[in-house]
């Protein structure tokens, strides 16, 4: 499919007062051609300038309204020439005028609705942080739907995946599990609105990914069609022109939820021990900062493996005693896992018992079942 | 007898099989969940481009304090891996740590494959041909590429 097609077909499927803000690339194009034919009227000639064969440099100036592109031709040496020859072409300058008006605009743009989502992710944080808070029943609930959600990276776009897709698969998730209807009635309110941010937000990347690309394929339609290669001093002009466009919309989005909505509800995995990848319990933080299991680090002292399994910083493990507990992680842990906690503790039991009853009788347990003699 | 497979392995298997890496594939055997067939893809670029080589990777007892055992199934003609297929890896033997997984592990072997380290030899012949004459063992190394890996 030719881009132009492409560029509405994805609007449609956007918000409709978005529409005026997108790059004109049908515009920008027909701007290109007759750009072409005004260098031949100024002597200009694309061939040449794609060969090679003239040197120079583009200064592009911000005057109010308009971007003014100037193309200053090198010296030649051999004609004669001692001085730059400085060209200012109109449809040039009317093609970066318009390209550059309508990224201040997206930019205006990106500016109201990054502040409208964050002032609705504020108000949502809050409520979340009671709903989801470890003395109400829906904490685990909670923590199992920001678990699907971090599976589902819906931010995370690869070739094959948009974040759409994958915003769907979640929703198929919700659905098929019935998240929804095992919250209680407050926290219900606060899925609803999650869901709905995420589509907002979605919309949102799909329609900067898609001006993105919009402006890449122009500039490079420009460079390919005049010779000039201005795409690359048009990047440094917009880059000082201090503009609020987002270089990566999928970070900028998957930040947002990540900081004012998962954070709110920590999930075991952030405190998970490097060595048995199960929760860190006890949590042991050495001298290079780094967190493991109580019984992880027994073990690796027993068999004197004495650098931090993560950093090898030397003697982490060995300098390790229990004043290496981390008290503070350890409250939250006791706040937040409290049934994780649990089975790990009961783990840990087992395998000692093992350990003891084999060192004792010298015979290893097994699995099988007792049979009758 | 084996007591129950500790978490870590049927964690780290799981993650194998839902997002395996570009170019290697591990599948724990059924009759040993502590026995994986590997498979690894010689790299673009490398003597071993094209081929696909079998090794095998056990995980004892101690595991993960103790590193994995691994050895290439299918002759290599590489000078860190013998002719019984044994690597010489630093992070299989004295730099193990109980942090570094299957994963990590295999990544290494790839990256072996990519940027074989005549310095540090497991075989010598190999790594002398290596030294001696670069252009000349990569292209045994090529036509072995095509006589034991080809599928």
């Amino acid at each position: 499919m030719k881009f132009g097609k492409e560029l509405n077909a994805t609007l449609c499927s956007l918000p409709s007062e978005w529409h005026s803000y997108t790059i004109q690339y049908k515009q920008l194009k027909k701007l290109i051609t007759q750009l072409v034919l005004e260098m031949r009227d100024v002597g200009l000639s694309p061939e040449e300038l794609r060969e090679g064969k003239i040197s120079k440099r583009i200064v592009f100036e911000n005057q109010g309204q308009n971007v003014i592109s100037t193309v200053c031709i090198a010296p030649n040496e051999s004609e004669g020439v001692d001085s730059e020859k400085l060209l200012q072409m109109r449809t040039d300058s009317a093609f970066f005028s318009a390209l550059f008006d309508t990224l201040s605009g997206l930019s205006n743009l990106e500016k109201d609705n990054r502040k409208a989502l964050t002032d609705t992710l504020e108000v949502l944080s809050d409520r979340l942080l009671k709903a989801a808070s470890p003395r109400e029943k829906d904490m685990y609930i909670w923590r199992n739907i920001f678990g699907l959600y971090h599976e589902a990276s819906v931010f995370n776009i690869t070739s094959d995946k948009n974040s759409r897709d994958r915003l769907d698969w979640f929703n198929g998730q919700m659905r098929e599990r019935k998240f929804r209807d095992k919250l209680h009635h407050n926290s219900r309110d606060i899925f609803d609105e999650f869901i709905l941010i995420l589509t907002q937000l979605v919309s949102v990347v799909q329609f900067q990914r898609l001006n993105q690309k919009a402006m890449r394929k122009i500039l490079k339609k420009h460079d390919k069609r005049t010779g000039l290669g201005e795409s690359t001093y048009f990047s440094k002009f917009i880059a000082r022109e201090e503009l609020s466009l987002s270089a990566d919309p999928c970070t900028t989005a998957s930040q947002m939820i990540a900081l004012r909505v998962t954070r709110v509800v920590p999930q075991p995995e952030d405190y998970s021990c490097p060595v048995c990848m199960d929760i860190a319990w006890k949590p042991i933080r050495l001298s290079c900062s780094h967190l493991f299991c109580l019984p992880c680090l027994i073990k690796a002292q027993d068999q004197e493996k004495w650098d931090c399994p993560v950093c090898r910083c030397a003697d982490s493990v060995k300098k390790a005693n229990g004043g290496n507990i981390d008290r503070g992680v350890q409250k939250l842990m006791q706040l937040y896992f409290p049934k994780e906690i649990q089975k790990k503790a009961i783990e840990r039991s087992k395998e000692l018992a093992i350990r003891d009853y084999e060192a004792l009788t010298g015979y290893a347990v097994s699995n099988d079942k007792c049979v009758l003699m | 007898m084996a007591a129950n497979l500790p978490r870590r392995i049927i964690k780290e298997t799981q993650r194998l099989v839902s997002e395996p890496d570009p170019g290697i594939s591990a599948t724990p055997s059924d009759d040993n969940l502590r026995y994986f067939n590997v498979m690894i893809a010689g790299p673009t670029g490398s003597p071993f481009e094209g081929g696909v080589f079998k090794l095998e990777l056990f995980l004892t007892e101690e595991y993960p304090m103790a590193p994995p055992k691994v050895r290439f199934l299918t002759r290599i003609y590489h000078p860190n891996i013998d002719r019984l297929g044994r690597i010489c890896l630093d992070i299989l033997k004295e730099k193990w740590s109980p942090a570094l997984q299957i994963r990590t592990v295999l990544l290494s072997i790839q990256g072996l494959l990519s940027a074989p380290n005549p310095d540090d030899p497991l075989a010598n012949d190999v790594a002398d041909h290596w030294k001696k004459d670069e252009a000349g063992a990569i292209t045994t190394a090529k036509a072995w590429t095509n006589k034991f890996a080809m599928v």
